[in-house]
């Protein structure tokens, strides 16, 4: 996405694109998690377990943070269903933006699509690690 | 060709003098200070209607290839009005690519938002559970919007 867009368009445009069901990868979808939040704070995500791997047939619910700094700074993201993932801690669920290269290499046209997207390759990439039982939450 | 939307033109130079300058009554204005094609308005409710004693945030963008393009603009504020949504989207002619002339300016764009406040239009509602309620008991939207006017636009 355009960088030079204002935060408030920016959100506006990818809550669209989320709306219209336009995101390029049907395995991932987000949206407002208030419908009535004009500052476009936070955000709802879900990504479907990539076939054949330990992740397949579960459906994962994330919660996104949009800050004032966004999209100059990356969202802040949480699992809300327990997962084992590298970047992901343990204790609960957040996604460690040191450990996530999505995060560590940040731009201002990455978005909310792009992370989820980057979580659900760190899936493929780590197919075979042990998973909790499904259903666990943080 | 694309421009990067960091570039200011001078019509948007000349647009944005006019606006700092002559702005209309009733209407405040900022232009960002990152982003030149980001304006910030405050916009008081038109006298005699529903929303007369608020006012209402209003942030306009102005895309890659205004004038070409319809400015894009978002309530800001709370508002309970059929033509104006849940997340500020607003429902008004000239801001859809097809009604747009390059003809028309910034300052037009914000009068016909002041102007849309007094003059619901509920044969083209954005939120129609909110049109549901102007139709069936205008004196009960006109409780609603009033008191959204004091929750949300003081």
């Amino acid at each position: 996405m355009e960088s030079s867009v204002p935060r408030t368009f920016r959100l506006y445009e990818e809550l669209e694109k989320g709306e219209k069901a336009k995101l390029s990868d049907q395995s991932v979808s987000y949206g407002l998690t208030n419908g009535d939040d004009t500052t476009f704070t936070n955000w709802n995500g879900t990504i479907i377990g990539p076939p054949n791997t330990n992740f397949d047939n579960r459906i994962y619910f994330l919660t996104i943070r949009c800050g004032p700094h966004y999209p100059m700074q990356p969202p802040e993201v949480s699992f809300n269903s327990k997962v084992n993932l590298p970047s992901v801690n343990q204790a609960n669920g957040k996604v460690e933006p040191t450990k996530f290269s999505i995060f560590a290499n940040w731009k201002p046209d990455f978005d909310m699509e792009k992370t989820l997207i980057g979580l659900k390759n760190e899936m493929i990439a780590n197919k075979k690690l042990p998973q909790p039982a499904d259903g666990d939450m943080y | 060709m694309q421009y990067s939307s960091a570039v200011v033109t001078p019509r948007i130079m000349k647009e944005t003098k006019l606006l700092l300058e002559k702005t209309p009554p009733g209407v405040r204005v900022t232009v960002s200070e990152e982003n030149p094609r980001h304006f910030l308005f405050d916009i008081q409710g038109p006298p005699g209607s529903f929303y007369e004693a608020g006012i209402f945030k209003v942030e306009i963008f102005l895309p890659s290839d205004y004038p070409m393009s319809p400015p894009k603009a978002l309530f800001r504020t709370k508002v309970f009005h059929p033509n104006i949504d849940k997340v500020g989207r607003i429902c008004l002619d000239i801001l859809k690519q097809d009604k747009w002339t390059p003809a028309l300016l910034i300052e037009k764009v914000v009068l016909s938002i002041q102007w849309l406040l007094g003059a619901p239009n509920l044969d083209d509602p954005l939120d129609t559970s909110v049109a549901d309620v102007f139709k069936a008991s205008p004196e009960h939207a006109e409780k609603t919007a009033r008191e959204w006017v004091q929750l949300y636009a003081k």
